[in-house]
């Protein structure tokens, strides 16, 4: 299980491999590479380029923004998220979500740009990202764009980036007023890809009304999803039990699951809706205090 | 198919460098094995899930199947070659003899890593940050029982000797 | 033994694992770390779909490919060596290591590339073409036995190469006249041993002609069947290096023989170490994969009378090992129970699936399963207690040794005493308690127990054989013709010696062999090596004794029934000051002749080889019964509980008492009950090889076959039980498979109790997520 033969450029700035990438027909910026170097031993993925973006240690950085959020930079190592006060203050759920993420060994390379860029269907800071309404600042060869989250997934494993594009900086915005976020996921094993996971992220008015919502979900679909049906179900009202059932009961308009060896989509579907009850009562419970 | 450059890297395994003309497909779990020689390393899966390969890197716990062999061009990389001596073995592998916490040994190297890693960072570690660790690595031997014996006795003994401190 | 003064010195002792002391450092010696001078490396073409015509192998482009040295295809090996022996005389199922004329599962090997690299092989077998004709193809054995199915190998006529049914006492009458008949359907899904090391071999042929092999092989037996196969006399079969795990699985046959070959064409060594694709694909690794039906007639008191055992069994596409563990469970077929009468037989069925290999039990814990499922059952459907039940139809201690139908006698036992020692140490009132308070409040708690029989003591018939040496300094050479996967042989075999010479630990070196060292070894299979080489031990130590004992009456001018062994001290019992050291009867023995009894052979070397005891090697079974030596018994409690939302499943408590009479060293014997364990949660729970309805097997790696990890692995607790076996010259019985055998069934009954308030039985393994969301919502249809 070798990988099959690639040309390696490691780059020396973020131009450097924006031009790298620019120049070939098939290249691949590699960040942590615990999903593409999986790939490459099994053949699945094969580019002819590998441009190394670790070198870039400018781009490793979790800084507080004025307005109360964060800036992270796309090669910040998944266990450095994990282990950030910075997170666990002004980005909780990510915080909640990072043990989640495999396995230290494999979090200690992972990074979430990398992981982002990558856009499995399983992936938590995917779901995070949509969670919490992140931006994603990327360069290429026509320069430099932000894209929403929201606008940043495409289909499985597939984003927006175009070939030659870099994604650098990911901008978390501070959480809402009176808000309470949670995640949770049900995987067959610890630090297996999650069966399904839900992000949520609530804001409550003075009285006590829902007026931000985000649900968000990892193995739901071809790529991270959000539920705009239950969101919009749960806004302006009170975060009772009959609010939270009826957000649950309408996930699945918005969610595509397919089966698999694991699970079945109605099982998925299923596991959604339950999750996502136990997302909005733990979500309710910390906007609440 | 046009052969792609070979790079040349330079790496200090266990405290001694070494020098060594590598594919860029090659990664640091065979470079170590098959280039470099240290075969205590070992193969399980090549696709990151079962840890036999666990290696230290700069001081990080990694899978070094998931790690190429150019990306540890000037890297400080520990292998189970380097922990404890013939003469004295570290705690967790006094313990792990003394629990018989494997059987087949194929999977020790890659668990004996990720445990000198947690208890460096954190030598009284909570039972679940215990039963965490360890399952970032699969054994198929012990059913975990003696491995996770041997690394609380390694705590305890952490605990008392931070006691008396 | 705890609490009384043990007669050993060393049986019953935790003592260090030798082994250990060089896995810690990295520096065990597994296939993978040999190398040999200018060796090339193999990697296979595997078939992309499940059931084809083989039309041709086109290897031009691959050939031409860097560092390609040789490309073998099925139509080379025909030349060049035998099929692969099966497991049953099937002329007509021709089993060579590359498809030769029909592809018949989707990974099947189909060519062989041989290059200076691995990796470079690998580039070219992407090159392979391969042209083929499809054909159905035959993933469900019921579909496979039917008459219009296509056929797997056309010459054989059937798909069913195996099909047996045993009828032992009177069923029919039983089931005429029981007060209640029930019938139950249980499916065994496919899972195996999974060992982290996969398969590898070196092969090579040396400069004498002799071919030598290495591989991460279990079994010495391969040596005889190396030199039918290659067809040559001159095999050396290595048997000396690490294995990483096998638990009965790595028997890499036609991996050795595809290296073997390669290493004859090439004239240079070749070295085959599959990878993780290759290893779950094609390596002939899987366990049973089974259909159960089960008929059960019982009297009105739960009085068990009479099973009726139908087995389906999914062999894969060829015949390989697979048979071997449909009729292993005749050794114990009805478990621990008085059962009078038993029917047991099914079908052996070929599809498109890589072979069977005799896993942990060879089809032991399948049948355990079924049958402590139906003792679950039985009781749910009698509205009887399943524990009560359980302890009325034990076999009593006082009727050992007890004959079971089909005639295999169980040597000892006490069932009775494990079940109730397991549930004092669980407080089974205290769990049914909280239980009793879960329920309550909406929680899905469940306790779960089974008992299990665990045959040991595997193909008695072929010996086990061991050379001790006494060299001129007085260390002794043990030398064993196997090497081992993690059973602490080495530990198991200087232990043994050190308490039958008296010697020391560090005075003692284990020496694992090869095919032609004169050492008979058969196979560490079937829980025997503690019973086959540790009787072997017994009694060559025993010939090293004499031939002492001898030079020391000579010496001493006494006759030799006047000498006494006093530690390693050979004396005149009469007068004990006259005696001779371990050091002086080592020089003596290789010292100048006239100081030893006239005739003796000069130096001590001593070989015995153990057959077995003779209940097994002489008697005669009811055809189609086994019988092995040693029955030992385990009981599990295990308390799960179900998420009634997700559908999780939680292992809270897991407790075992494990009897398999005297333990020589609980290091190690614990370290089978647990690791047993942990592979039956993984069994019961998470490990499925199964396949889509192409025959395109869907777990091929780490990320979709899933073995437990630590976190999903509870915390055992283990208490003994000792009943020694009166076959065993330490009282010890077989035990590296039993907790594996009983786990699945214990994990199953906990399950099945969590979720039963909701009308759920559990007749499946791996009990899933999915599993348990089907079955609820099954159920609530139902309602």
């Amino acid at each position: 299980m070798k990988p099959a033969p690639f040309d390696y450029h490691r780059a020396t700035d973020v131009d450097d491999a924006v031009a790298a990438l620019h120049e070939v027909e098939d290249g691949k910026a590699i960040a942590g590479g615990q999903s593409l170097i999986a790939l490459l031993n099994l053949r699945l993925a094969r580019p002819e380029l590998l441009v190394d973006l670790n070198p870039l240690s400018d781009l490793d950085y979790i800084e507080p923004t004025q307005d109360g959020g964060l800036v992270i930079g796309a090669m910040t190592r998944q266990r450095s998220l994990e282990r950030s006060t910075l997170v666990r203050d002004r980005c909780p759920i990510m915080h909640e979500a990072m043990p989640l993420v495999a396995h230290a060994a494999i979090r200690n390379r992972g990074t979430i740009g990398g992981s982002l860029a990558h856009a499995d269907t399983g992936s938590e800071l995917c779901t995070i990202s949509l969670a919490v309404d992140a931006r994603m600042r990327v360069r290429g060869t026509n320069g430099d764009r932000e894209i929403k989250a929201a606008e940043f997934f495409d289909g499985p494993l597939t984003t927006v980036l175009e070939q030659d594009e870099i994604l650098t900086e990911i901008v978390v915005p501070p959480p809402p007023a009176r808000s309470g976020a949670a995640f949770a996921e049900v995987s067959r094993r610890r630090g297996d890809f999650a069966l399904a996971g839900v992000g949520g992220v609530l804001g409550l008015g003075n009285d006590g009304r829902v007026t931000h919502a985000r649900l968000s979900y990892t193995s739901l679909g071809p790529t991270a999803l959000r539920s705009p049906h239950a969101e919009e179900s749960l806004l302006g009202n009170h975060l009772n039990d009959e609010a939270i059932e009826k957000a649950a009961s309408v996930v699945g308009e918005d969610l595509s699951p397919s089966d698999d060896l694991h699970a079945t989509a109605a099982f998925r579907l299923h596991l959604a809706r339950a999750l996502t009850k136990r997302v909005l009562h733990t979500a309710a419970q910390r906007a609440a205090t | 198919m046009v052969e792609p450059a070979r790079f040349p890297i330079t790496l200090t395994v266990n405290g001694m460098p070494h020098s060594v003309t590598v594919e860029p497909r090659r990664t640091l779990l065979d470079c170590l094995r098959d280039d470099l020689v240290f075969p205590g390393t070992h193969v399980g899966c090549e696709h990151g899930v079962c840890g036999c390969c666990n290696v230290i890197v700069d001081g990080a716990l990694v899978r070094s199947c998931l790690m190429l062999a150019v990306q540890a061009d000037g890297a400080d990389v520990e292998t189970i070659e380097g922990v404890g001596t013939e003469d004295e073995l570290s705690p967790i592998q006094e313990a792990f003899c003394a629990r018989h916490a494997m059987q087949c040994g194929y999977c020790t190297p890659g668990m004996v890593m990720t445990l000198e890693d947690l208890l460096r960072s954190n030598p009284q570690p909570s039972e679940e940050e215990l039963v965490d660790a360890v399952s970032g690595n699969l054994c198929r031997c012990t059913g975990y029982q003696q491995i996770l014996q041997a690394a609380r006795s390694v705590i305890a003994d952490n605990a008392a000797k931070a006691g008396q401190a | 033994m705890t609490g009384t003064e043990s007669r050993y010195r060393y049986i019953g002792r935790p003592m260090p694992v030798i082994e250990d002391r060089r896995f810690v450092r990295g520096r065990g010696r597994y296939i993978n770390d040999l190398a040999m001078p200018a060796m090339l490396h193999l990697a296979v073409v595997p078939a992309p779909v499940a059931h084809a015509r083989l039309l041709g192998v086109d290897a031009s482009e691959a050939l031409a490919s860097p560092g390609v040295v040789t490309v073998l295809t099925g139509a080379d090996l025909v030349t060049m060596m035998e099929p692969v022996p099966q497991e049953l005389p099937l002329p007509d199922v021709i089993w060579y290591p590359l498809a030769v004329d029909k592809i018949r599962y989707a990974g099947e090997w189909v060519a062989a590339v041989v290059a200076t690299s691995r990796a470079a092989a690998e580039d070219a077998a992407e090159l392979v073409v391969i042209d083929f004709d499809e054909l159905e193809p035959l993933v469900d054995p019921r579909r496979a036995m039917q008459p219009d199915a296509a056929l797997l190998h056309e010459a054989q006529g059937t798909n069913v190469v195996w099909n047996e049914r045993h009828t032992w006492g009177d069923v029919d009458g039983e089931f005429a006249s029981a007060d209640h008949v029930f019938e139950y359907s249980y499916r065994w899904n496919r899972h195996s041993g999974v060992p982290l090391e996969t398969f590898g071999a070196i092969a090579q042929v040396d400069q004498t002609g002799i071919l030598e092999i290495w591989a991460s092989h279990q079994n010495p037996d391969i040596q005889q069947e190396a030199i039918r196969v290659m067809r040559t006399p001159k095999v050396k079969v290595h048997m000396d290096i690490d294995i990483g795990g096998s638990y009965g699985s790595k028997r890499g046959r036609k991996q050795m023989y595809l290296t073997a070959a390669a290493a004859i064409r090439t004239r240079r060594p070749v070295k085959f170490m599959e990878d993780r694709i290759e290893n779950m694909q094609a390596s002939d690794g899987h366990g049973p994969d089974r259909y159960y039906t089960v008929k059960v007639a019982a009297s009105a008191e739960g009085m068990v009378r009479a099973l009726d055992i139908d087995v389906i069994e999914d062999l894969g596409a060829y015949c390989g090992r697979g048979p071997r563990q449909i009729t292993k469970p005749t050794s114990a077929v009805v478990g621990p129970y008085r059962i009078p009468a038993v029917r047991y037989g099914g079908y052996g069925v070929l599809t498109c699936k890589t072979n069977q290999v005799p896993f942990r039990g060879a089809g032991q814990s399948p049948h355990n399963f079924a049958i402590e499922r139906t003792i679950d059952l039985l009781a749910r459907d009698l509205g009887m207690d399943r524990v009560e039940l359980r302890l009325r139809n034990y076999i009593q201690p006082e009727e050992f040794p007890y004959e079971i139908p089909g005639g295999a006698i169980y040597d000892s036992g006490n069932y009775p005493g494990a079940a109730e020692l397991a549930m004092k140490q669980a407080r089974f009132e205290d769990l049914l308690a909280e239980q009793a308070e879960a329920r309550a409040a909406g929680r899905l708690f469940g306790i779960g127990t089974a008992g299990g029989i665990e045959p040991g003591g595997a193909a008695a018939e072929h010996g086990e054989g061991v050379r001790i040496e006494v060299d001129a300094t007085g260390h002794v050479v043990a030398t064993i013709g196997f090497q081992s996967a993690g059973q602490a042989h080495e530990s198991m075999v200087t232990q043994l010696v050190c308490e039958e010479l008296g010697v020391e630990i560090e005075d003692v070196i284990v020496q694992r062999g090869h095919g032609l060292g004169g050492i008979y070894a058969g196979a560490p299979t079937g829980s025997r090596m503690t019973q086959m080489l540790g009787t072997s031990i017994h009694q060559c130590a025993k010939k090293v004794r004499a031939k002492l004992t001898a030079i020391a009456a000579f010496t001493l001018e006494v006759e030799p029934d006047e000498i006494e062994i006093n530690g390693t001290d050979y004396r005149v019992a009469a007068d004990p000051s006259r005696k001779m050291t371990w050091q002086q009867l080592a020089k003596t023995a290789y010292g100048p002749r006239l100081k030893n009894p006239p005739g003796m052979e000069p130096g001590i070397v001593e070989l015995n080889v153990y057959a077995g005891p003779d209940i097994v090697t002489k008697r005669k079974l009811t055809t189609g019964a086994k019988q092995f030596p040693t029955y030992a018994f385990d009981f599990h409690v295990v308390v799960a509980e179900v998420d009634p939302d997700t559908c999780e499943i939680k292992l809270r408590k897991y407790l075992v008492v494990h009897d398999c009479g005297t333990v020589l060293n609980p290091l190690v014997v614990d370290g089978f009950v647990y690791g047993g364990i942990g592979h039956g949660i993984g069994g019961a729970m998470y490990e499925n090889f199964a396949y889509d309805e192409n025959g395109q097997l869907m777990a091929v790696s780490f990320m979709d076959y899933l073995m437990p990890t630590a976190a999903e692995v509870p915390t055992v607790e283990l208490h003994e039980q000792c009943t020694p076996t009166p076959l065993h010259p330490y009282g010890a019985k077989g035990a590296a498979e039993g907790a594996y055998m009983t786990a699945p069934a214990a994990i199953a009954s906990a399950i099945e109790d969590a979720v039963a308030p909701l009308g759920v039985r559990i007749t499946e393994v791996p009990i899933t997520p999915q599993l348990i969301f089907d079955s609820i919502t099954a159920a609530r249809s139902n309602a």
